[in-house]
């Protein structure tokens, strides 16, 4: 006998309603569940407070002599100078003027130390938290982020990177959590590709064919309904609300006044970008800059790009505040590691990881503040020190994930963050 | 050179234990010849079962119904096309597979699947990505690999073989560079490849124990991970010349022990050589510095050590004695048919995660041992399991009676207990064995740690005897370079001198020859003092070769001192290796009852829901038959209401005529009453007359006429009265009659509204009955697909398989017909360029060569397209590739990329070309069904496309959105 109990009425839908959400709890076990957070949870009332992170990456090794720990006057500092901010007793670098205006939102980690000189190993270890190991990779912050902030209904994907140039696609960084929450990259920004009807297919044809995929998917489900036929099913309705939002993505929307505002340059229209994301409720975004690798001209070069990079940001943090989205939005700018204090032959500063800053602000960051001391020359962190275990911790603490928990992932339990580290003690508000 | 050895009696002891276990199991020794008729296994004495049948017996659970029934032919063909071939069949074999006749169809397909190119490249590419994980190429290149694996599969190359080929090849041969894929393009990284090997030929992931104890399973050890990595340590790689070209290939160093601690327990050091988890430490020969290499290792050398841990691991991985790398191997064989492994996933093998039937994957990995790991023989036998053909829809009937479950929950629960029981004391006894491997351990760590010293001086002094041995040879170098300087010099000056004495005129050779004399001179002078130099060279040797001889004798003391304690330590490892085996065996048989139990309690908790259900199915059914019988008296109330009201209607209308006979009775007496009186007065006054006028004739007469006239008239007033009293009566019985009507109609009416009352009543409580009823039905269905998962996982119904990214792209491929299209083209180039002659024609060996070229050539024209689907279906390079995951970006692949949107215009026999010639709506459907989902549409499917393309403007533009459906739906994304 063949089970015939109604299964259209309107009852049932609600129970398929209802069987759906345990079904989303049970792809988070399959998928690889977040064992602290019922993601079944995540609905309307959540929505509101969901967390965010924007990460600045600063690719190549920001100067933070040039940045958030000017040294004036010593052998090391360079020829720049620091200025008051909007903090009274907190200096950063004249080349922040903007920024320094910003300086009471932001938090300020000035004893940096991650042991680590050299690029991809640097970057690997800021982005995850971890040091590289042979046998086995790390998720991104950006995955663990998308899989522990991003509400299980969203039409858009979580975790979002901004490349500088060249094509979309997907980034291979979401290691054992798997592709589901690997970057979506977007080639200078441009929005996501196929999220575009073909010319040919005229939208009552792309409904007539859906709607039959649905039926006929249905169908199939009622004979076997599991986490991943649904999952499967609902990739399609994903799909939609994304094409639906493809706006989301699409940065010339904004007023000609907006990019004026954050300056008319990549890093402007990206950082611009950025806020659209983030205020159409995505839980990741990374922006990039390049390339502080100033190995010659260190001092030319900043001016520079510390002039594009201060409208820009400062721009976002002022935006977002008066948003009112710094509760909910972690910002970060970060790099692979700082730069020497000494100065080269060639007016270069080369790679240094032993005492070098990042910069932060919102969620439970304090506002206004800076955490931890380099000496003098600032070649040594004197006081608060921290490393990138620590900073992938605190990050994570900071909106509201307990980073010291598990992931469950197809029956292995993986720590979400090094078990061996914990967050900055006495820090987050 | 002489030869420091361990004890090489200990060391064949533990081969033979090897052995013993492997016999014990009962597999074979492997030899890796082929041997396919051993496909049936003996059992039990002479009665001989195929592997097919043994499967089937051994998943059977204790009652029969649970194990579903089979699926039909067209899901048949489906299946093990996708499974076998990586794509479904054409439209055209699944419909003549339908109708075929014979009886043993499914085996002959099976046969002519596997016989197939599409067969070959399918296996191929299967056990690429299981190998390597999309793990890019960066020393070999995927056509060298793939061609490797293709020739593997198609000469049925035994899968210890293949394995032991990966761990042997080192790149160095350029016609055998192919397998050494697996470790170069894993950057030959010692943990890398270590974990790999244990993942993949062993199904253990042992990531968590490199540094630790596995925190989460107990099976998984520190000491199994080190002791893999003992093999790959030594391993690393050089580049060569080739030529002109630099080639990296694999090297190997010496090995040594590796001294590890766990992160949680530090300050308490291990030890390790080589082991395999299941066999224990490998004792090895050791070789003392300087006699390590048969070539030593240097800058663009290949180095060989006298003792290689590569090929150590390569033998004792694939001689067929170590049961987790059997076990692995049979499951990962499994899962490439049932698309999960008997126990899942697949590099979790340990005894806390059961599958079915206890030791019945160890079982299954001892026959494929046996069997000479006879790949196509083990795929087949897979396939024509009952197991394997399983149907895929939950039957409700395949659910025992409740009693029965009960009772099997009951008996389980004894058997839990008493598994339990015996897990304990192999617990007890694996504890004891740890503990005395542990005081082993501690006593030989301080010895070994001492030999290790010696070695280490000895290691020094050997540098030191080279070094002093090439500063000899250098001095003696040098005097001998002088001493024939000065020869020459000396030589020169006594030509120049007779030059001299010939040509006396020139001065100047003289001076010349005086100049030679005199450097002659000054470089004989220097040579004592060289020579004092290089003896005293010369000298220093022999010290460091007394010191060298002396530490020789400290260095054989010290092993002497170690041996025995290796011994112990082996023996003890040897213990403990046993002792875990018992231990496996006995959680299997607990982890398998749990699940069991599990799954109890699920069928359980189904059938009190499906109780419930029947419950309140009855509930129901009394309802609605009060309901009807409510209805009943209602509509028999209606009725008899409605013959009353006739009644009542008559009766009013004869009320009505008896009260106007009665009013019109009335008005005629009283005319006559007016009448009468008017005469009696006229008679009375006649009366009266004629006492007056007596005699008056006229008047007497007249009086007489009114008297007449009176008395006729009393006589009609009379009979008026009557009338009029007969009227009165006629109305009283009229209305009393009414009044019964009426008094009827009221009764009736209550009556009526009480039954209404009684069915709201009755309809309110169906109602409540209804939604209860939907609730828990709902509840039943989800219930009813949580069983179909737990039911599949165990294999009694189908699995759900995704397709892989592969499979999926090649499956595209074939419904699109753009497969066939090119085998088609090729197929005709092939036979223009190489023409066949009749007698090639019938050659079945030329006819299989040219399949092959032709699948080769479409292969390499259309694997352009792998990458994609990769790209959006795969996972990450070096991660698990079984996981499955839906995203959105797939879906927006499938609906706005050009490549599917193209394939499903209506071209080149496709789908929708087909529906698009089609003159019968139905004969549409089946083309689209058949071509699709290989499968015949039922019929509501049929009435859908009917609707669909019947009145459509664009007949092409409605084929091509149904078949552009049905590629996206869920029946196409997964095999079942």
């Amino acid at each position: 006998m063949k089970l015939n109990y109604p299964c259209r009425t309107a009852e049932h839908g609600v129970a398929r309603r209802q069987f759906l959400r345990g079904v989303a709890a049970g792809a988070a076990a399959i998928a690889g569940g977040y064992g602290l957070c019922n993601p079944a949870a995540f609905g309307e009332t959540l929505r509101s407070q969901q967390k965010r992170i924007v990460v600045f990456n600063m690719h190549g090794g920001l100067s933070q002599l040039e940045s958030w720990d000017p040294k004036p006057g010593v052998d090391t500092g360079g020829p720049f100078l620091a200025i008051p901010t909007s903090v009274p007793g907190i200096h950063i670098s004249e080349l922040l003027p903007l920024t320094a205006q910003q300086m009471h939102h932001l938090c300020l980690l000035r004893g940096v130390n991650t042991s680590e000189d050299d690029h991809g190993k640097g970057a690997y270890l800021m982005m995850t938290g971890r040091r590289q190991t042979p046998a086995g990779e790390f998720p991104q912050l950006g995955a663990v982020a998308a899989k522990t902030l991003s509400p299980e209904d969203s039409g858009l994907p979580g975790h979002i990177v901004i490349t500088p140039g060249g094509g979309g696609g997907r980034g291979n960084d979401s290691a054992w959590l798997g592709p589901k929450f690997s970057s979506v990259q977007l080639g200078n920004g441009n929005p996501p590709p196929n999220t575009v009807r073909p010319e040919n297919l005229s939208e009552q044809s792309d409904a007539a064919r859906q709607d039959f995929r649905r039926r006929v998917t249905e169908r199939f489900l009622n004979r076997r309904r599991t986490a991943v036929t649904e999952a499967f099913a609902y990739s399609y309705e994903q799909a939609d609300k994304l094409m639906r939002q493809r706006d989301v993505f699409d940065v010339t929307k904004e007023p000609a006044s907006e990019t004026e505002r954050y300056g008319q340059h990549d890093l402007g229209r990206h950082c611009l970008l950025a806020r659209r994301l983030l205020e159409n409720g995505i839980s990741f975004v990374q922006v990039s800059h390049s390339n502080y690798d100033t190995h010659n001209e260190n001092f030319n070069f900043h001016i520079e790009q510390m002039g594009e990079f201060d409208r820009a940001f400062s721009t976002f943090v002022a935006d977002l505040a008066n948003r009112g989205m710094l509760d909910s939005t972690l910002i970060v700018v970060l790099s692979e590691f700082g730069r020497t204090p000494n100065v080269n032959l060639y007016y270069g500063r080369d790679h240094w990881s032993r005492a070098w800053s990042v910069c932060t602000a919102g969620c439970r960051m304090p506002r206004g503040a800076v955490f931890g001391a380099t000496n003098e020359r600032g070649t040594e962190v004197v006081e608060g020190q921290v490393d990138h275990g620590n900073l992938f911790h605190t990050y994570l603490q900071s909106v509201g994930v307990d980073s010291t928990g598990n992931f469950n992932i197809d029956g292995r339990e993986m720590p979400i963050a090094d078990p061996s580290s914990k967050p900055i003690e006495g820090l987050l508000t | 050179m002489r030869t420091l050895s361990l004890e090489p009696s200990l060391f064949r002891f533990v081969r033979l234990l090897a052995l013993v276990s492997a016999i014990q199991f009962g597999a074979q020794r492997v030899l890796g010849d082929d041997n396919p008729d051993s496909a049936v296994v003996a059992e039990g004495g002479n009665e001989s079962v195929s592997l097919a049948q043994w499967i089937d017996g051994r998943l059977a659970t204790g009652s029969a119904s649970e194990n579903g029934p089979l699926c039909n032919d067209t899901e048949f063909i489906r299946r093990v096309s996708l499974d076998l071939t990586g794509m479904p069949p054409t439209a055209d074999d699944a419909r003549s597979f339908s109708a075929d006749t014979t009886a043993d169809k499914r085996r002959l397909l099976v046969d002519r699947l596997m016989a197939s190119a599409v067969h070959t490249r399918h296996l191929a590419l299967t056990l690429d990505v299981m190998l390597m994980e999309r793990r890019p190429n960066t020393l070999v290149s995927q056509d060298e690999w793939i061609a490797w694996l293709m020739s593997s599969v198609r000469s049925n190359k035994p899968w210890n073989q293949l394995v032991r080929e990966m761990i042997l090849a080192d790149g160095d041969d350029p016609a055998n560079r192919a397998p050494a894929r697996f470790i170069l393009d894993r950057g030959a990284e010692p943990n890398v490849v270590a974990r790999d090997i244990g993942r993949m030929f062993l199904g253990m992931d042992l990531q968590c124990a490199q540094c630790h104890d596995s925190p989460l399973v107990s099976d998984f050890l520190q000491a199994d991970y080190q002791g893999l990595l003992a093999f790959t340590s030594p391993m690393y790689t050089v580049v060569r010349k080739h030529g002109d070209k630099d080639v990296t290939v694999l090297s190997e160093r010496a090995g040594t022990d590796l001294t590890f601690e766990s992160v949680f327990a530090r300050g308490t050091p291990h030890r390790t050589g080589t082991r395999l988890p299941g066999t224990g430490w490998i004792d090895e020969p050791v070789y003392l510095p300087g006699e390590e290499y048969d070539v030593a290792p240097a800058d663009g050398v290949k180095a060989v050590p006298r003792f290689s841990r590569r090929k150590l691991l390569a033998e004792r991985l694939t001689d067929g004695s170590n049961a987790a790398f059997n076990r692995n191997a049979a499951n990962r064989l499994w899962s490439v048919v049932f698309g999960r492994g008997v126990m899942h996933p697949l590099d979790m093998l340990h005894p806390d995660n059961a599958g079915p039937a206890e030791t019945f994957l160890d079982e299954l990995g001892t026959r494929f041992c046996a069997s000479g790991y006879d790949i196509r023989w083990f795929l087949k036998e897979l396939v024509l399991t009952r197991t394997y053909q399983r149907a895929f829809d939950f039957e409700e009937s395949g659910v025992s009676q409740p009693a029965i479950v009960t009772q099997a929950g009951e008996e389980m629960q004894v058997r839990l207990e008493d598994a339990e029981r015996t897990a304990r004391a192999a617990n007890d006894q694996y504890s004891a064995a740890s503990t005395a491997f542990d005081a082993a351990e501690a006593a030989l760590i301080p010895v070994s740690t001492e030999f290790e010293t010696v070695r280490g001086q000895y290691a020094e002094t050997w540098k030191k005897l080279t070094e002093a041995r090439k500063a000899a040879a250098d001095a003696a170098g040098i005097v001998t370079t002088k001493r024939s300087t000065a020869d020459q010099a000396l030589a020169a000056a006594t030509h120049a001198e007779t030059a001299a004495g010939l040509l006396s005129a020139d001065p100047e050779l003289a001076v010349i020859a005086g100049k030679l004399r005199e450097r002659a001179a000054q470089v004989t002078a220097e040579l004592p003092a060289l020579q004092a130099a290089a003896d005293e060279k010369a000298a220093a040797v022999k010290p460091v070769e007394d010191l060298l001889a002396t530490q020789r004798v400290t260095v054989e003391a010290a092993q002497a001192k170690l041996s025995p304690l290796r011994s112990e330590l082996s023996r003890t490892d040897v213990a403990r290796v046993e002792a875990r085996g018992q231990l496996q065996k006995a959680s299997w048989r607990v982890a398998d009852l749990k699940n069991q139990m599990q799954l109890n309690q699920e069928v359980r908790s189904y059938l009190a829901v499906r109780s419930e259900v029947e419950g309140a199915e009855l509930v129901l059914q009394r309802l609605e038959s009060e309901q009807q019988q409510l209805k009943k008296s209602i509509d028999d109330s209606t009725l008899a209401m409605t013959a009353i009201a006739d009644r009542m209607q008559v009766a009013e209308k004869e009320l009505g005529t008896v009260l106007s006979s009665m009013e019109a009775a009335a008005g005629r007496l009283a005319v006559s009453e007016q009448r009468y009186a008017l005469v009696a007065d006229a008679a009375r006054s006649l009366d009266a007359a004629t006492q007056f006028v007596p005699a008056d004739e006229g008047l007497s007469q007249t009086r007489l006429a009114a008297v007449g006239q009176l008395s006729r008239m009393e006589t009609l007033l009379n009979q008026c009265r009557q009338e009029c009293d007969t009227m009165t009566e006629m109305h009283r019985v009229a209305s009393a009659r009414l009044e019964t009507v009426k008094s009827e109609m009221q009764t009736a009416q209550t009556a009526l509204s009480q039954s209404q009352q009684a069915i709201e009543i009755a309809v309110a409580a169906i109602n409540v009955e209804k939604t209860k009823m939907d609730e828990t039905s709902g509840r039943l269905d989800s219930m009813s697909h949580v069983l179909a998962s737990s039911f599949s996982n165990r294999f009694q119904l189908s699995t759900l398989r995704p397709l892989s990214p592969e499979q999926l792209c090649w499956s595209v491929f074939r419904v699109t017909t753009v497969y066939d299209r090119y085998v088609a083209s090729e197929r005709v180039e092939l036979d223009k360029a190489a023409p066949l002659t009749d007698e090639q024609r019938n050659d079945a060996g030329v006819m299989a060569t040219r399949e092959q070229e032709i699948e080769q050539r479409v292969y390499d024209k259309l694997k352009q397209y792998i990458p994609t689907y990769v790209q959006f279906y795969g996972g990450g390079a070096g991660q698990p590739q079984g996981d499955f995951y839906a995203s959105a970006d797939q879906a927006l692949f499938t609906s706005n990329a050009g490549q599917i949107n193209s394939w499903v215009v209506p071209a080149g026999d496709n789908a929708s070309e087909r529906m698009v010639k089609a003159t019968d709506p139905r004969k549409a459907a089946e083309e689209l069904y058949l071509g699709i989902l290989s499968r015949m549409p039922a019929e509501e499917e049929v009435a859908e496309v009917t609707a669909a393309l019947e009145g459509a403007a664009d007949r092409a533009q409605v084929a091509q959105e149904l078949m552009w459906g049905l590629l996206n739906s869920a029946e196409f994304r997964f095999n079942h």
